[in-house]
């Protein structure tokens, strides 16, 4: 009875209890210790839902990757590795200083502390520069999201594009159009163009066949190519839009011409999954830098000391998920080979 | 304490401990203002605001139904109708469903009961001040805002363009259903489905910011005393639950996510034309999903419990099991998302393994039906507005249950599965047993929200009348799904015409009983007589304060904190009707129950 | 068209349509063994339940006949955990024994495709025809292969007892074998959008005889309808009838009266010609020229891929009902019968209608394919 009033003695008596408390107590705790431990495990609750979420992509990754490993091992030579190993290391060298600066903050030595968090933020404004220039790349050659890369194929809408046209780099601008209008205007415009257009028209309509039926006469099989419905596998052994191509027996680098038409068209699945991926965690390194810029702002204000400090503990956990979270991006989206 | 001999009234305030509150003072007056009510940090206050924000919610869902039903009253549009009227008559239906599906689901079954009980009673059931972190409670409460803000954009923009004719960005109105399953809903819906996802992701993250804070109170902020298995089934029911928010909804953002960004950008990840595959959006969605039924039903659950003590003046049987089968539901429920799926085309295996888990988790929900059962035997019933809600959640919840064990079997759930069996299905188990669940808290606790007792008999009219009109409504559409009437059909074949009106016409009712209700708790709340601390007898710790309860929550040391369900030494007085304890009541004792 | 069959109904319940496949009987089976589970223990729930209530309810004199405190009986507890595993556990094994039996087609079976487009169902027949109807022969395994060519649709036919998602991308397979010739729903169970309640059709069990009849005249139009009316059928089994009607009222897409050789405003500006090219570039590319007020994006899909002597037939029909075509309607009433379509001179130009090439028609001596392109190389190495 007496350790129950004891509990809650400074529930039931604020006005007794309340005055020659920490100020950064709130009143519905007892003891700052058990006030750190409720931000501390909330904490860890809240990395675990942050985990989570990028498990969802992780999940798509990896279902992705295992159905289509040479299409990931073709598209991943689009990321540059050296930015992203720069990167990874600007990240881990932010998240050691974040580390020490948490450490200067149990230990009250505020100026070592506002110093440690401008090169923590400092980190995250030299990652998010690198990621910018990677972004730059991909949009200048047309590998971005949406209808900025040219791998991306509307094979059920009708609209073909011709992914496997031997145009360089420089001539991608014009490639980017839909193809089914190239070809309806070859038609009627431009009959002294007849021959290249056609090609094009061809290799789309090839295309476009792939994912969509041929209507009323017979199946294509989307994933086998093959109009032979008999070979079609049954779709538990073998998830239609989901099934593992051939993997040609090579030894070197995979290029576009070891693809099969079905793998070509997943290559665009590549990209989006490592913007959703990159992007997604970029997200969460400007909230992080946003906390740090947050708790500078205090550290300046001289608030935290060995008594108090559970902000900068807690920004550092979240600032240690994102640095790890990077850590797994890093082998999963530009080592795959 | 001091030593008192005979009975104590509850809620008396404590003067020698420093209570320092003015009679009278309470946390609905503690402070005034609109800016007071905005900005509070109290759980309690911030519990009335969720209630306003999701009975609005819930009012605009039964709208919606109602409508629906009285579309289908026809099986379909008049005849020589031109096809563009035809199109426009089936339109209608699909925004409405999809419209009641999820405003019902996201912003009225998923937070009612933890959003507004939870909210209100759980730190009043632990003894607390507050919860863990009001201001993070209190940004739940305005991200809850902030998803219906998106979806009252998706409702605007649906009328804006029926109406008049006036074309807002985005789409308009919703007509995928509430599942938004690819790639109807990324390539060829009408509707607004980037601002609607959008508005589900926002309120995915109060969800989960609630959930987290409820899990810290109950871990930090139990008093001592309050083991684990001292603790009211209520707050069990509410940390399964809560740890279903915390796992569960990070993968439903993350999937909203990649939909929005699919359908604004196209990337490609669930659409088969860019190469994507529409069954893993279906995995992502139900691992979400599935588990969010029993948000939906566990703290609902978790009512009925405490409502069966207190009205059968007897301790609860098998509290273990009953703690322990809330968990096992918890767990058990993010296993079997798979069987939404049996016809999607996933391996047999899958289905068998999902077949066996779903059958798994029927177990717990028995063991709790019969242990509820079992505390009612040789108990002294008082029949009560919030029992009776609990009686009919035990008859209904059985329905939804049973029909349960129809879709989990493999080769019959080919059959039913996607047709209105599955409609009615999930409506015995989601609306019947939670909403019913709903009713009965919000009768049992309204006296401590607001000090005020609700006319009885008017209770129990309207229970009945939501009664009858709930199985008139939902009972035919048993027999009519399992004939092969298909769900989400605008028009039906005429067979089916006297299932759909029976069910159009219990909605009417339903609605009559669910307005009665309404009334009643409004005229309670303004007119209603003055409610003591106590006014069911009930023995967790919320009854021991005050009626409406002060700011702080408790002016006197709560307690002693033993067995949460000893009534012993909670007697009543035979004239009055009025609650009082015995001086030795709730100490600790030895007994198989801790 | 669902028929109760009384017959049916005794010894089984009234809950369930016709059987007419060999699965029905093992699957009503186990609805009628849960139905009478559930009704057993929902009576036991239900009567205890108003029992207790009764007998122990609060009343003058009556208290709490227990001893208050904890109630707990662990041999209480594990019965009512026992015995509902055991009995979950029996209609587990049954349920998936059942569904092997419907997933698992017998070897040889019967092969139709199903395809389902917003919103009607089309069924390819082995000889490559393909009707909006399913004709199944009686006694005869039948597997079909699903596919889908824009969103989820899920083939559902009651009295069969099977249902199977339709999903683009990806090849589902259903079979069943009919054992009651007759006419039955087949519905979509799927929600895909404004007419998912009018995505029907229906399922005729005929014997293999009949069926073998009715598929091979069914099979040539030619023989024995005019293009005219092969185009007014081709309307309504090709689902153009969900979206352009031939009334003049505006539906999803543009009506077809007096749209033939009638000038068409464009969506995004400019006019063009409803002619036969128009016609074959609407149908093979919708969103190639969309008529003003039905964009920016049309909602029709692509339907490439459509035979050119169907597109001739639609086209034909088109001509009947526009006032716009002035040339000669008679030969397009007249059936056929060579085989060879009527091509009457000028009315289509410079063999536009043979730019899409149906597979019998030799390909394109311009093949690309035969060499490979140049890869583009990735820029980061």
């Amino acid at each position: 009875m007496t350790d129950v009033a004891h509990s809650n003695a400074a529930v039931l008596a604020p006005d007794l209890a309340g005055h020659n408390h920490d100020p950064h107590l709130a009143h519905h705790f007892d003891t700052p210790d058990q006030q750190y431990q409720s931000g501390k495990l909330a904490m860890w609750v809240f990395l675990g839902t942050e985990i989570l979420m990028f498990g969802g992509l992780f999940c798509a990754y990896a279902v992705y990757r295992h159905n289509h490993p040479e299409v990931f091992e073709f598209a991943h030579r689009y990321l540059d590795r050296t930015l992203g190993a720069v990167n990874t290391l600007v990240l881990i060298a932010s998240s050691f200083t974040m580390a020490w600066a948490v450490r200067c903050s149990q230990l009250g030595l505020n100026k070592p502390l506002k110093i440690l968090l401008a090169l923590t933020f400092l980190g995250g404004v030299g990652f998010m520069g690198i990621k910018t220039i990677e972004y730059e790349a991909k949009w200048k050659h047309h590998v971005f999201v949406g209808s900025k890369n040219k791998y991306r194929n509307d094979s059920l809408k009708g609209v073909g594009k011709p992914v496997d046209s031997n145009t360089e780099f420089e001539e991608e601008g014009a490639e980017v159009e839909p193809p089914a209008e190239n070809k309806l205007s070859a038609h009627k415009t431009a009959p002294g163009a007849e021959g290249k257009a056609e090609a094009s028209h061809e290799a789309a309509a090839k295309r476009s066949d792939v994912g969509a039926t041929t209507w009323g006469r017979g199946i294509v099989d989307p994933n086998a190519g093959t109009p032979d419905e008999a070979a079609i596998r049954p779709t538990y052994a073998d998830p239609g839009g989901l099934a593992a191509g051939v993997v040609p027996g090579h030894h070197g680098e995979m290029h576009y011409a070891d693809l099969t038409d079905a793998q070509r068209q997943h290559v665009y699945t590549f990209f989006s999954i490592y913007f959703m991926m990159t992007g997604l965690h970029g997200v969460h390194v400007l909230v992080g830098m946003a906390l740090i810029a947050w708790i500078w702002l205090r550290a300046r204000r001289n608030e935290f000391g060995p008594t108090f400090f559970t902000p900068v503990d807690l920004v550092g956990l979240y600032w240690h998920l994102v640095d790890l979270i990077w850590i797994f991006l890093f082998p999963l989206l530009y080592l795959i080979h | 304490m001091s030593a008192i001999t005979g009975p104590i009234p509850f809620g008396v305030q404590d003067t020698a401990h420093g209570g320092g509150h003015a009679p009278g003072d309470n946390y609905l007056n503690h402070s005034r203002g609109i800016k007071s009510w905005l900005l509070t940090l109290d759980h309690k206050r911030i519990g009335l605001m969720y209630m306003i924000g999701i009975l609005s919610a819930f009012a605009l869902g039964g709208f919606f139904a109602i409508s629906l039903r009285t579309v289908l009253w026809n099986p379909g549009p008049a005849r020589g109708a031109s096809a563009a009227s035809a199109n426009a008559y089936m339109d209608l239906y699909n925004h409405l469903f999809t419209l009641h599906g999820v405003v019902m689901v996201f912003l009225f079954i998923i937070p009612a009961v933890p959003a507004i009980f939870g909210n209100f009673v759980l730190p009043l059931m632990l003894g607390a001040k507050d919860v863990a972190f009001p201001r993070l409670n209190l940004l739940s409460f305005y991200l809850w805002c902030g998803g219906a803000l998106f979806f009252s954009y998706v409702l605007l923009s649906g009328v804006m363009e029926s109406a008049f004719g006036i074309k807002w960005p985005g789409g308009f109105g919703l007509d995928t259903g509430w599942t938004f399953y690819t790639p109807y809903s990324t390539s060829k819906a009408a509707g607004a489905v980037v601002p609607a996802t959008l508005g589900a992701f926002i309120l995915g993250f109060s969800s989960i910011l609630t959930g987290l804070n409820f899990v810290a109170t109950i871990h930090m902020l139990r008093p001592k005393g309050m083991s684990w298995f001292r603790m009211p089934l209520m707050l069990w029911a509410l940390y399964a639950t809560s740890i279903i928010q915390i796992l569960a909804t990070p993968v439903l953002a993350i999937t909203l996510l990649l939909l929005a960004a699919e359908r604004a950008l196209g990337i490609g990840i669930f659409d088969p034309a860019l190469g994507g595959d529409p069954v893993m959006y279906q995995h992502f969605f139900w691992f979400y999903s599935h588990p969010a039924v029993y948000i939906m039903v566990l703290p609902a659950m978790g009512v009925i419990s405490e409502l069966m003590v207190t009205f059968s003046r007897k301790h609860i049987f098998g509290y273990n099991f009953i703690a322990a089968s809330s968990i096992a539901i918890a767990l058990l429920g993010f296993l079997v998302w798979g069987h939404h799926m049996f016809v999607s085309g996933q391996s047999p295996l899958a289905n068998a393994i999902f077949s066996l888990l779903t059958f798994a988790v029927a177990i717990p929900s028995a063991i709790k039906v019969f242990n509820w059962l079992a505390t009612l035997y040789k108990g002294d019933i008082r029949l009560k507005t919030p029992m009776l809600y609990a009686l009919g959640f035990v008859y209904l919840f059985t329905i939804g249950g049973l029909t349960g064990l129809f879709l989990g079997a493999l080769s019959v759930d080919v059959h039913l599965t996607n047709t209105i069996f599955i409609v009615a299905h999930f409506h015995y188990v989601m609306m019947g047993s939670t909403l019913f669940a709903f009713l009965g808290g919000m009768y049992y606790w309204w006296p401590k929200m607001f000090g005020r007792m609700c006319n009885e008999n008017w209770g129990r009219l309207a229970f009945l009348i939501i009664l009858v009109g709930f199985n008139l409504t939902f009972f035919p559409q048993f027999i009519a799904g399992s004939l092969g009437m298909p769900r989400r059909y605008a028009t039906y074949p005429i067979q089916f015409i006297g299932y759909h009106r029976s069910a159009t016409f219990g909605a009417y009712i339903m609605a009559t009983g669910l307005i009665i209700a309404g009334l009643n708790l409004l005229h309670g709340m303004l007119r209603g007589r003055k409610a003591p601390a106590n006014p069911w007898g009930g023995s967790t710790l919320e009854w021991q304060t005050p009626s409406p309860p002060p700011h702080d929550n408790f002016s006197t040391t709560p307690g002693p904190v033993g067995d949460p369900y000893d009534l012993h030494g909670i007697v009543e007085d035979k004239k009055t009707g009025e609650w009082y304890r015995l001086p030795d009541a709730g100490k600790p004792r030895t007994g198989p129950a801790h | 068209m669902l028929r109760l069959n009384p017959g049916t109904l005794l010894g089984s319940s009234p809950w369930l349509p016709l059987r007419a496949s060999t699965v029905a009987g093992e699957i009503d089976a186990l609805f009628d063994f849960i139905l009478w589970l559930s009704v057993f223990f929902l009576v036991l729930i239900l009567v205890l339940m108003i029992v207790f209530v009764i007998k122990y309810r609060h009343r003058e004199g009556h208290e709490n006949e227990q001893e208050p405190g904890a109630g707990h009986s662990t041999a209480l507890e594990l019965t009512w955990t026992i015995i509902p595993t055991i009995l979950v556990l029996i209609i587990y094994y049954f349920g998936f024994r059942g569904f092997l039996h419907v997933a698992v087609p017998p070897p040889n079976s019967y092969e139709i495709t199903a395809t389902g487009r917003m919103w009607n169902w089309q069924f390819t027949y082995p000889n490559g025809y393909t009707d909006g109807e399913l004709h199944v022969p009686l006694g005869v395994p039948v597997r079909v292969i699903l596919n889908s060519e824009d969103v989820i649709h899920s083939l559902f036919v009651p009295v069969f007892r099977v249902k199977k998602d339709v999903v683009p991308g990806r090849y589902n397979k259903m079979w069943f074998q009919a054992t009651v010739p007759g006419i039955y729903e087949v519905e979509c169970a799927n929600y895909c959008g404004t007419g998912h309640s009018q995505m029907l059709s229906k399922a005729y069990v005929q014997s293999p005889e009949d069926f073998k009849t009715w598929l091979a005249e069914a099979s040539d139009w030619t023989k024995n309808t005019s293009p005219i009316g092969e185009g007014e059928k081709l309307y309504r089994a090709k689902g153009c009838s969900q979206c352009h009607s031939i009334d003049g009222t505006r539906g999803t897409g543009p009506t077809w009266k007096d749209m033939f050789g009638a000038p068409v405003p464009l969506e995004g500006g400019g006019t063009a010609v409803a002619d036969e090219d128009y016609v074959r570039e609407s149908i093979e590319y919708p969103q190639a020229k969309i008529v003003s007020t039905f964009g920016p994006v049309s909602a029709m899909s692509s339907f490439k891929g459509t035979s050119s002597n169907d597109i001739f037939a639609l086209t034909a029909f088109m001509k009947s009902i526009s006032k716009y075509y002035t040339g000669d309607l008679e030969s397009l009433r007249v059936v056929p019968r060579s085989g060879k379509l009527p091509l009457p001179a000028g009315a289509i130009q410079s063999g536009q209608l043979m730019t899409q090439p149906s597979s019998n028609d030799p390909q394109p001596t311009t093949k690309p394919a035969a060499t490979r392109p140049a890869v583009p190389e990735p820029l980061s190495k």
